[in-house]
């Protein structure tokens, strides 16, 4: 690792030094500082509609547990470790169980956490039981249907964390006439590089033209004539990058009610970054997961529209596909290359800094605090970045 | 005689059900197919079932209690 001190990896002009995505030293920080305190998505609440209804998940790098009461329906985030030797209770993506029985040794919990039981029990005369639940996580909200969780007994709300956040969630939970549901389920990806270079490529439009230029080509042989996508990134003043504060950022694709890319790439009208590791880009909800510094996966959830015929969705499904699935013409080239590749480069060590100072000239003060930028411009990397720049500076 | 058999299976459990009828009357047959333990449970009892919260089934699903408890047999 750099000598540096975390808040040092950045500079005023806007590089960043190689290693805040290649050190181990700063990974084990960003767990402490980002993935600890902080609002963490584990989950949308179409995914554990049910009493005993369970998905799991991580935050951070630590496995919960997201499950509805048995009885009561509230709603608990549970850490997916047996108080026992440690082994994970839960294997599956998703299920129904009102108690959780670990595969090890079979100690037994409700889906609330507690202790229910062990087996050949009296060989531990004086356990409390009481004392050895699932370790929950001690606040756990939602907005708009997604459901978020944090280690820290006290800080700011969910709606404060959210801030300029929460118009946009709430035009995602819209996009059904009905509502949304995940109940497509995920397609997972996993890559060897940073977390974070998921989250800057997701609102990065100026890599589109050239790193997709093939997917261009193909939908310009299917419709005629070249998509008007890079026109647009390029010279349409309506489509623009948005600094939301607290670490998020979005890009409208015009009216962020109505708008669209026009590109076949889904039908949200903006993407958006909710800090630290969720993301709206395309059709999809999308979980990005530290592993290790150079280890991540990623789970892409297609949003189905709550109260549309099944034909609609399988739309939304084959569009989502086309792009981002396994087999699609755009997610394969940012593993390639906006991952892979870069992985690669940075081995070279000499001079370990990276440029985002794309058009900071340009930033214009908005709304609430915001900052906008062009489309193509690498303001939502710098939204990000100064936010986790802040954090990782109160590292002691 | 019993009816088409049910299956029901998660990460925790794996059960089969059938009504079986070779009684006087019908019954709720339950085969555990991790052991092949089996009950029958008659229409009175199914029906108490549906008093109880999922809480007040919890001695059932202490395995101390069910299977693996150092007193029993064939533990």
């Amino acid at each position: 690792m750099s000598q540096l001190a975390p808040a040092d990896l950045i500079t005023d002009d806007w590089r960043l030094h190689g290693s805040i995505y290649t050190s181990r030293e700063i990974f084990a920080i960003e767990q402490q500082q980002l993935f600890h305190d902080n609002w963490l998505y584990v989950g949308h609440e179409s995914e554990v509609r049910e009493p005993g209804d369970y998905k799991t998940t991580f935050a951070g790098v630590q496995p919960v547990i997201v499950a509805r009461g048995a009885d009561d329906g509230e709603i608990r985030v549970l850490l997916n470790r047996c108080r026992h030797r440690g082994s994970a209770v839960c294997h599956d993506d998703a299920g129904n169980a009102n108690y959780f029985r670990c595969p090890y040794h079979g100690w037994t919990y409700r889906n609330s956490g507690e202790l229910r039981g062990i087996t050949y029990d009296d060989a531990y005369p004086d356990l409390d039981r009481s004392r050895l639940g699932l370790v929950r996580l001690p606040r756990v909200e939602s907005y708009a249907g997604f459901i978020f969780a944090s280690f820290a007994p006290d800080g700011a709300s969910l709606e404060d964390y959210l801030g300029n956040a929460r118009k946009y969630l709430d035009i995602v939970a819209r996009q059904g006439p009905d509502g949304i549901r995940l109940s497509a389920g995920a397609h997972k990806l996993q890559y060897n590089n940073n977390w974070k270079l998921q989250i800057e490529n997701t609102i990065d439009n100026y890599h589109f033209g050239f790193v997709h230029r093939s997917f261009l080509d193909v939908l310009a042989d299917r419709l005629g004539q070249a998509p008007p996508i890079m026109q647009n990134v390029m010279n349409n003043p309506e489509w623009r990058t948005i600094d939301l504060g607290n670490g998020h950022s979005v890009h409208e694709f015009g009216d962020p009610e109505t708008g669209n890319n026009q590109g076949q790439l889904g039908d949200l009208p903006f993407n958006l970054i909710v800090f630290p590791n969720l993301c709206f880009v395309g059709a999809q909800l999308r979980h990005v997961l530290p592993k290790k510094a150079a280890r991540t996966e990623v789970r892409l959830y297609p949003i189905m529209h709550e109260g549309e015929p099944d034909d609609a969705n399988a739309a939304i499904l084959r569009v989502h596909e086309g792009f981002y699935g396994p087999a699609g013409m755009g997610g394969a080239d940012d593993i390639e290359v906006a991952f892979d590749r870069v992985g690669d480069g940075m081995q070279a060590i000499e001079e370990d800094w990276l440029i985002m100072s794309r058009g900071m000239h340009r930033e214009q003060p908005g709304d609430n605090g915001t900052l906008i930028g062009h489309a193509a411009d690498e303001l939502p990397q710098r939204a990000f970045y100064r936010r986790w720049r802040e954090q990782m500076g109160q590292a002691a | 005689m019993s009816s088409s058999r049910l299956e029901l299976s998660s990460e925790f459990g794996s059960v089969a059900l059938e009504i079986d009828t070779r009684a006087n009357g019908p019954r709720l047959r339950i085969e555990n197919q991790h052991n092949r333990r089996v009950i029958y449970l008659d229409p009175l009892e199914v029906a108490s079932l549906t008093w109880l919260t999922h809480e007040r089934l919890g001695p059932f699903l202490d395995p101390s209690q069910t299977g693996w408890s150092s007193n029993d047999e064939g533990a």
